[in-house]
């Protein structure tokens, strides 16, 4: 077999990247080689095999890899013919083929190399261009209705007496983004005292009147309406600002005595009465999607209450 | 076991729905069953069943090998947004070196827990489309690195990688905002390296039933 001839200074190249490369200067031989490719289009495929060593032992197997891969593909390259099994045999260890198997027929369509991407697949799915990359959507608000529990504590300042409470509510509210940072919140909102509180009053009531005295449980309900705004500091944090209205009604269950002005003759049964609820709210708290904290300070009348609340999420538009 | 409620946790925060007929990813797209018995787990074919999701949105393994299908979504940072598939592939695959098969996209890993130290190289790719959406495809290697003192060409894994940039989104939400970002779904096969030609075209099966929405 005769091979095609190289040009004088590529053999010199050649020969001078072997010299290289037995003294281990690996760097330096794949720079002479890269000229002699540059110099000669003879024996490119002992070249770029002499290139795949000196690569590997750099570890630069991708490289490696990839010039093996061009010998291999060189259609007249009778040196790549006469030694296809050591090109595969180091493609093989540049690209971690172990079930290479090196064909004296170098490579075809049909039996592609092993580290090759299988041709049904690219036929399958191939493409030559691709569409534009989809972007995503501007920020817009949400809305949430959700629904709330908490319980805390309540300081009331009546008529009535001066005793905290606990305090239960529940009820739900609907939370929407304004704008920035900012978010709005509406409440509606049933609580009730949990303690039985054996308490004695003694007042004047309005209207005809002028005598009154309540023994017995006491419970007080609320129901009332808040609105609020919200800053979203991030992470999920929030602070919030707001006022509640709504009404009190405060019940003595055992023991209660009406003197209508005027008559000595006492009236008895349930003592009823009730507040105009009016608060600042203010709050903090943290929410995820799924469920969210928050400890929510009230005060004006009655005078103050401080709340755990946990909300959950119940629908979101 | 002595993780069970972290695992319970992570398995509740799963990205989707599975029914009889399909996974319905909350990513927006989903994935065709196909004609099996559902109530074994069977996904695919008969061979395929679900495995444990955890880390995944869907997670199978073959009945007899080793081979996986899996397929993740990650969210994409705002610098990623126009980086091309094939970029985002090499990107990934370079991610998967040193650490375990779970990472994160922005290159954040999650400590392996038998400090495994995996090398990884792109064998061969090609630009592709599946389901009309922009995608790219890969053939790597994978190699454990203590392995490669006793053997330099000892692989412990061969796999196909999908890499798809298309109309797949995750919610971005903050405070009482939110808008739709995209997102890169990442389908792999993997397998030992003699058992890898059995399933190839199962991974071509799975990639043929994802159906994507419209848009965001």
């Amino acid at each position: 077999m005769v091979l095609a001839p190289l040009s004088v200074l590529a053999q010199g190249l050649v020969e001078s990247a072997r010299s290289l490369q037995q003294l281990g200067e690996h760097e330096a031989a794949v720079v002479v080689l890269q000229r002699a490719l540059a110099e000669s289009s003879a024996e490119r495929g002992r070249i770029l095999y002499r290139m795949a060593e000196s690569e590997l032992a750099l570890g630069r197997s991708d490289a490696a890899a990839a010039h093996l891969r061009e010998a291999l593909a060189l259609p007249d390259d009778e040196w790549v013919a006469a030694h296809t099994a050591d090109v595969a045999a180091l493609l093989a260890r540049a690209s971690g083929a172990a079930a290479a198997s090196p064909s004296t027929e170098g490579p075809s369509e049909a039996a592609p190399h092993p580290g090759a991407l299988p041709p049904s697949l690219v036929d399958r799915f191939g493409a030559d261009t691709l569409p534009p990359l989809p972007g995503g959507t501007e920020w817009s608000p949400v809305y949430r209705v959700q629904a709330f529990l908490g319980a805390g504590l309540f300081a009331p300042d009546d008529d009535f007496g001066k005793k905290a409470n606990a305090l239960l509510v529940c009820g739900a509210e609907l939370t929407g983004g304004l704008f920035s940072i900012f978010a709005f919140r509406v409440q509606a909102r049933f609580g009730l005292t949990l303690l039985n509180v054996k308490q004695f009053s003694s007042w004047d009531p309005p209207g005809p009147y002028y005598r009154a005295h309540a023994y017995g449980d006491r419970r007080d309900l609320f129901v009332d309406l808040s609105l609020g705004l919200r800053a979203n500091v991030g992470a999920g944090l929030f602070v919030g600002v707001g006022g509640r209205f709504g009404y009190r009604r405060i019940h003595f269950d055992d023991e209660a005595e009406y003197r209508p002005r005027g008559y000595d003759r006492s009236v008895e049964g349930d003592a009823i009465a009730g507040q105009i609820v009016r608060q600042a709210v203010v709050e903090l708290g943290w929410r995820s999607d799924h469920i969210g904290f928050r400890i929510e300070g009230s005060a004006g009348r009655p005078r103050a209450s401080l709340l755990g609340i946990v909300t959950i999420p119940i629908v979101t538009l | 076991m002595r993780y069970w409620i972290l695992w319970m946790v992570l398995a509740g925060c799963g990205g989707g729905r599975l029914t009889a007929e399909a996974f319905e990813s909350s990513y927006g797209y989903s994935v065709e069953r196909g004609s099996v018995d559902a109530a074994r787990d069977e996904f695919l074919s008969a061979d395929w069943r679900v495995d444990s999701q955890v880390g995944f949105d869907l997670r199978l393994r073959h009945v007899r090998h080793n081979g996986v299908l899996w397929i993740q979504v990650l969210k994409l940072k705002e610098e990623y947004l126009e980086m091309a598939p094939a970029v985002l592939t090499r990107n990934y695959v370079e991610n998967l070196a040193g650490g375990r098969w779970r990472v994160r996209f922005d290159g954040a890993r999650i400590r392996s827990r038998r400090h495994v130290r995996w090398a990884t190289t792109v064998l061969d790719e090609h630009p592709a489309l599946i389901g009309a959406q922009p995608a790219h495809l890969a053939l790597i290697d994978v190699a454990n690195v203590d392995q490669l003192q006793l053997d330099a060409d000892a692989r412990v894994a061969r796999a196909l990688v999908a890499v798809i940039r298309g109309n797949v989104y995750w919610t971005e939400t903050h405070g009482d905002r939110q808008r739709r970002r995209p997102a890169l779904m990442i389908v792999v096969y993997q397998n030992a390296p003699g058992e890898f030609d059995e399933s190839v075209e199962d991974f071509e099966r799975l990639l043929s039933s994802i159906r994507f929405p419209e848009g965001p």
